[in-house]
């Protein structure tokens, strides 16, 4: 019999992102031994029977939304391959595109090369975010671990209401009636882009990662501290400096970012919900670069804090998106939803600390841990951060040319150069 | 499958047997196996993780067995119902044109006699349109106006009737003002309805009803001469009043909920 999973918001809002990236979150784990890929593949099957959204296909008859669950096999869904060039086999699978039509909605890789293993996954966005998505890799780490050592069934995997509403269920009815009647529209509505090429048929995916050593990664910290600002801040800060420099803003010019916010901070209990999306943004905004860059700095914890003190952070148009998808059909939702909303063109992602213990299998903790967000569309970019062991990545995916990656790669340079010179502060 | 019928076994041990709990132990084994067919074709080949993996989907037999159970029951009922609706409804029109003619016959009356089977159809018609009532409510919401169409019906045919007694016993001249009357009853019913189960946008019928109505009473308060035609029409205003009323006390009751937006004022700022 066809089994039906309700389309819920923020599947349908990452649908209609469609346009602004290819929605693909990507994992990519390093070990330094040879998993076992039979117990990965047990555990795998399991998560999805707990999630069978990610074996479904999302159906868009142009009236409603729903996830059809589909049927599938493993064999699909996991890859094992032996290359001879890891990293070129690993950027060619992170950089594909799961169709919201496909049967599947979540893919796996393990690569094999001198007695070390490589896990990439890739999944879409509609399904879960990264703040789950890393939820998910710990339980499978977790439940891998559980089976192969002491035969435990992987089943330990949250499973729940995927309903955006869990965001007010710690509420009271008082505060969740407030949070209710946030009918604002908050979208960012800023003209200050990456200076990326003009989009062209042959521009192509690619993952570009920069790493902040651990040395540099306490010193942001320590200064960070000083400063009343925290890591996230640091960093946006040095992108903002960083975007005035490459992109030749005018320094007078007031430019926003949005950042990633993650919904589950208002719920103190989430093990009864199933994995799905919390994540909203944040319009970290300066009115100005500043004379340099410790005074962007204090624009940015400025208006980080603003938010931070806002009982309702994030919550602001969730009401106004439920309205607009309830009222008509979906695909004239769509269009109703796409007058009053703007694609940040300047994003942030901080995913944050990837924990090597979680992500232990058999005793050995990833040499390398790295998440990602999805491969934006030109002019649209999202800088993601993740600290493994200390050690931040950043990383940018632009579906774009040679030049692109060379402007992402200088843009980088210049982040780690205006990192360098927040540090020297704690020097002074 | 041992694993299956033991957990199923030990689930429902306190409970009696009886032909319901027989067809949910089946039912509830052969969706199991369903289910372990499909983990298997997934590719997963560990029979003991199959079982644990299938039995964490059901993790409260014994309870979802006393949903069924009252599912069963109420199908049953309604079952029976149905049955007796389908027989009784020619029946006792048989049975109300058999009283008619009997009673025509003894009495040589036969002005009016004929509300016998009048009412009879429209009793018969009220029972199924509410049959249908129940089952529509249990659909989701989108079928929902058809249950407050066949409730506006049933409030109709009763007006109707009412209106064709009076007619037959206190003259036809009379009894117009019946019409209004059904019409502004047709609309509290829906009004009730609407509220009792949540609608969406009941509010938004309140405001549309509310100067109806008291159209309606304007009518019926004027045709019995209580409120002159000339002055009555202010009754109409009293209902678009009454909204006004309930509007300004929606929204005093709203702004009690409005949350001062700290996001405002950094957009201001900048």
């Amino acid at each position: 019999m066809e089994r039906k999973l309700n389309a819920e918001l923020w599947d349908k809002m990452h649908y209609l992102f469609r346009d602004f990236n290819d929605r693909m979150v990507h994992v990519e784990l390093n070990y330094d031994f040879e998993i076992d890929v039979d117990a990965l593949k047990t555990v795998l099957i399991c998560f999805f029977e707990k999630a069978p959204v990610l074996h479904s296909r999302f159906v868009d008859n142009h009236f409603s939304t729903h996830w059809e669950v589909m049927p599938y096999n493993i064999n699909d869904v996991v890859t094992v391959a032996y290359p001879d060039d890891v990293p070129a086999a690993v950027e060619e699978f992170l950089t594909q595109y799961i169709p919201p039509e496909s049967h599947l909605q979540m893919k796996a890789a393990v690569f094999f090369k001198d007695g070390k293993s490589t896990i990439c996954i890739v999944e879409n966005h509609m399904c879960m975010d990264g703040g789950d998505l890393k939820y998910f890799v710990n339980a499978l780490c977790e439940n891998y671990n559980a089976y192969v050592n002491e035969h435990k069934s992987p089943i330990a995997l949250r499973t729940g209401s995927r309903s955006y509403e869990e965001v007010y269920s710690s509420f009271s009815p008082t505060e969740t009636r407030m949070a209710k009647n946030l009918y604002k529209n908050v979208c960012a509505k800023d003209d200050h882009s990456f200076p990326l090429t003009n989009n062209s048929i042959s521009d192509v995916s690619f993952i570009a990662r920069r790493k902040i050593d651990e040395e540099r990664f306490m010193k942001i910290k320590a200064v960070g501290k000083k400063h009343g600002a925290t890591i996230n801040d640091m960093l946006v800060t040095a992108y903002f400096y960083s975007l005035y420099e490459l992109a030749g803003y005018n320094p007078y010019d007031s430019v926003t970012i949005s950042c990633a916010i993650d919904l589950r901070r208002h719920i103190k209990d989430t093990s009864e919900m199933g994995i799905t999306n919390h994540t909203a943004f944040m319009q970290c905004n300066i009115p100005e670069r500043g004379r340099d860059i410790f005074q962007t700095l204090n624009y940015v914890v400025r208006s980080v804090n603003k938010f931070k003190n806002d009982k309702f952070m994030g919550l602001y148009g969730l009401p106004l998106l439920k309205f607009g998808y309830s009222i008509l059909p979906h695909t004239a939702s769509e269009e109703v939803i796409k007058i009053g909303y703007s694609n940040p063109l300047l994003a942030m992602s901080n995913i944050g600390i990837l924990k090597a213990d979680k992500l232990a299998l058999s005793g050995h903790e990833p040499t390398d841990a790295f998440m990602t967000g999805a491969v934006k569309y030109k002019p649209y970019v999202l800088l993601s951060a993740t600290s493994y062991k200390n050690v931040v990545t950043l990383s940018m995916c632009v579906r774009g040319n040679e030049q692109d990656k060379k402007i992402v790669n200088d843009f980088f340079d210049l982040m780690e150069k205006n990192l360098d010179v927040l540090i020297g502060d704690t020097a002074e | 499958m041992k694993k299956f019928i033991q957990t199923i076994e030990d689930a429902c041990k306190d409970v009696k047997y009886s032909e319901i709990l027989y067809q949910y132990k089946r039912n509830l084994l052969d969706e199991m196996n369903d289910r372990a067919c499909d983990v298997r074709q997934a590719g997963l080949r560990d029979e003991g993780v199959i079982e644990d993996l299938i039995l964490s989907e059901y993790s409260d037999i014994r309870g979802d067995f006393d949903r069924y159970y009252a599912a069963e029951k109420r199908r049953k009922k309604e079952a029976l119902e149905h049955k007796l609706l389908l027989i009784g409804t020619p029946l006792l029109i048989v049975l109300s044109v058999a009283i008619y003619i009997i009673q025509g016959i003894l009495f040589d009356s036969w002005a009016g006699n004929w509300l016998i089977i009048v009412g009879t159809v429209f009793a018969m018609c009220i029972l199924c349109m509410m049959a249908g009532v129940r089952k529509i409510m249990r659909l989701k919401k989108i079928f929902h106006p058809i249950a407050r169409l066949l409730t506006a019906g049933s409030v109709m045919l009763v007006a109707v009737f009412i209106f064709l007694l009076c007619g037959v016993t206190i003259g036809w001249s009379a009894t117009w003002p019946i019409v209004p009357g059904g019409v502004a009853a047709l609309l509290i019913g829906d009004l009730i309805f609407a509220f009792l189960t949540r609608q969406k946008f009941a509010m938004i019928n309140t405001f549309v009803y509310l100067p109806a109505i008291f159209t309606m009473l304007y009518i019926i308060l004027a045709a019995f001469n209580i409120v002159s035609w000339g002055r009555g029409w202010a009754l109409i205003f009293l209902g678009i009043a009454l909204d006004a009323v309930i509007g300004i006390c929606i929204l005093l009751n709203n702004a009690k909920y409005k949350y001062k937006q700290e996001v405002e004022d950094v957009w201001k700022e900048n």
